[in-house]
């Protein structure tokens, strides 16, 4: 286990209420699932389809990598790590 | 040659800089009559007289900055916006300002009541004319020594790297994903900087990126579909968020050609007006998660 920051970006901060929160996973995929108890739908409508999936165009980054999303369970966190979640911003 | 400079001598000014200097200075009038009697083009008037450390007025406080031959430099230089709505418009009137030799502009969208809260180059007056047309205008009542080349086509595939042609740097103006990759991955194959930008509601973000560098898929990652537009169908478009970034795809652009400072590569810049709060957020490059 080690203890991370997850950072919640525009409108995803908006809706969990937050800008960041403070956790302690395994892996991403461990990571996810406690954002999901903690902040239930108010996350998921964020950032998952309806079919459960991540959304395509979401972002993210643990400290600074872009996160491979079939590889959730397999990316494994460090201490301190950052995993920054942005929903995708495109206006010009 | 020595006749040109002669005549540049001739009709210089003294002027004094804010910090006391005295400086050799050329005026609008007299760059145009040397342009005349010469039958050469303005730029090249301006060009000769920096070489010979005369200051032409417009860019005088530039040269503080970026010096003589960073003017020069620009002057030289061929920037290309894809895009002149929020970001564009005011990429493009800081570019003309900053004296960029020739601009490319290509849009081939038009304005409309909606474009007036934030994109610079919209006035009441010219409602449903072309994007591209007006800020070329513009940037010419701005700056008349500069060449400037205007698209209203729709950018494709089929015809984007001839549009990016002689471009030394290329910025995003951009309002949707799938184009945005397109160009990005264009300039790459040309060997051109590309400056990226993008915003919704009081959020930006900027990041230029190099033709070695990994580019957008260090933010996006390696898919293939992307949404055609973010958070910014709901969040909305401000009229103070596009200048917070175009004023900073500018500043990369100069750097970039100038070789002055340290591009934000590989490091996106994210800006959020509500929260007041700037980040860097670093990329790493080349490495696997896990």
């Amino acid at each position: 286990m080690a203890r991370i920051t997850v950072r919640f970006y525009t409108t995803l901060k908006e809706k969990v209420g937050k800008g960041k929160v403070e956790l302690e996973a395994k892996n991403v995929a461990d990571a996810l699932e406690e954002l999901r108890e903690q902040f239930g739908t108010k996350f998921t409508d964020q950032l998952y389809e309806p079919s459960g999936k991540i959304k395509d165009y979401y972002i993210l980054l643990l400290s600074g990598r872009s996160v491979d999303r079939k590889e959730i369970k397999k990316t494994t966190l460090k201490e301190g790590d950052i995993l920054h979640i942005f929903p995708p911003i495109a206006g010009g | 040659m020595e006749n040109l400079i002669k005549r540049l001598k001739e009709l210089e000014e003294r002027h004094r800089a804010p910090n006391g200097q005295e400086y050799r200075g050329l005026s609008l009038k007299s760059v145009e009559v040397v342009a005349k009697e010469f039958n050469l083009s303005k730029k090249e008037v301006e060009f000769t007289a920096l070489k010979n450390e005369i200051v032409p007025l417009r860019y005088q406080r530039n040269i503080g900055t970026i010096g003589m031959k960073g003017q020069i430099k620009l002057l030289k230089s061929t920037v290309a916006v894809i895009g002149a709505g929020g970001l564009g418009g005011g990429i493009i009137e800081l570019l003309a300002r900053q004296g960029i030799g020739h601009i490319i502009i290509a849009d081939n969208d038009r304005f409309t009541e909606s474009t007036l809260n934030r994109q610079l180059m919209s006035t009441e007056k010219d409602i449903g004319k072309y994007k591209a047309q007006i800020a070329a205008d513009r940037v010419r009542s701005i700056n008349s020594s500069l060449i400037v080349t205007s698209y209203t086509d729709t950018i494709t595939k089929g015809n984007v790297k001839e549009v990016l042609k002689g471009a030394d740097v290329v910025v995003d103006g951009l309002d949707l994903l799938p184009p945005r990759f397109m160009v990005a991955k264009a300039a790459k194959e040309l060997d051109i900087p590309f400056v990226y930008g993008a915003i919704a509601g009081f959020v930006g973000q900027a990041m230029t990126i190099f033709p070695e560098d990994e580019g957008l898929s260090l933010i996006y990652g390696k898919k293939k579909e992307y949404p055609q537009r973010g958070d910014e169908v709901t969040a909305g478009n401000p009229s103070a968020t596009p200048t917070m970034i175009t004023s900073w795809q500018v500043q990369e652009v100069v750097k970039i050609l100038t070789g002055i400072g340290r591009p934000l590569r590989n490091r996106l810049l994210y800006l959020d007006a509500k929260e007041g709060t700037a980040e860097i957020i670093d990329l790493k490059v080349g490495e696997k998660n896990g």
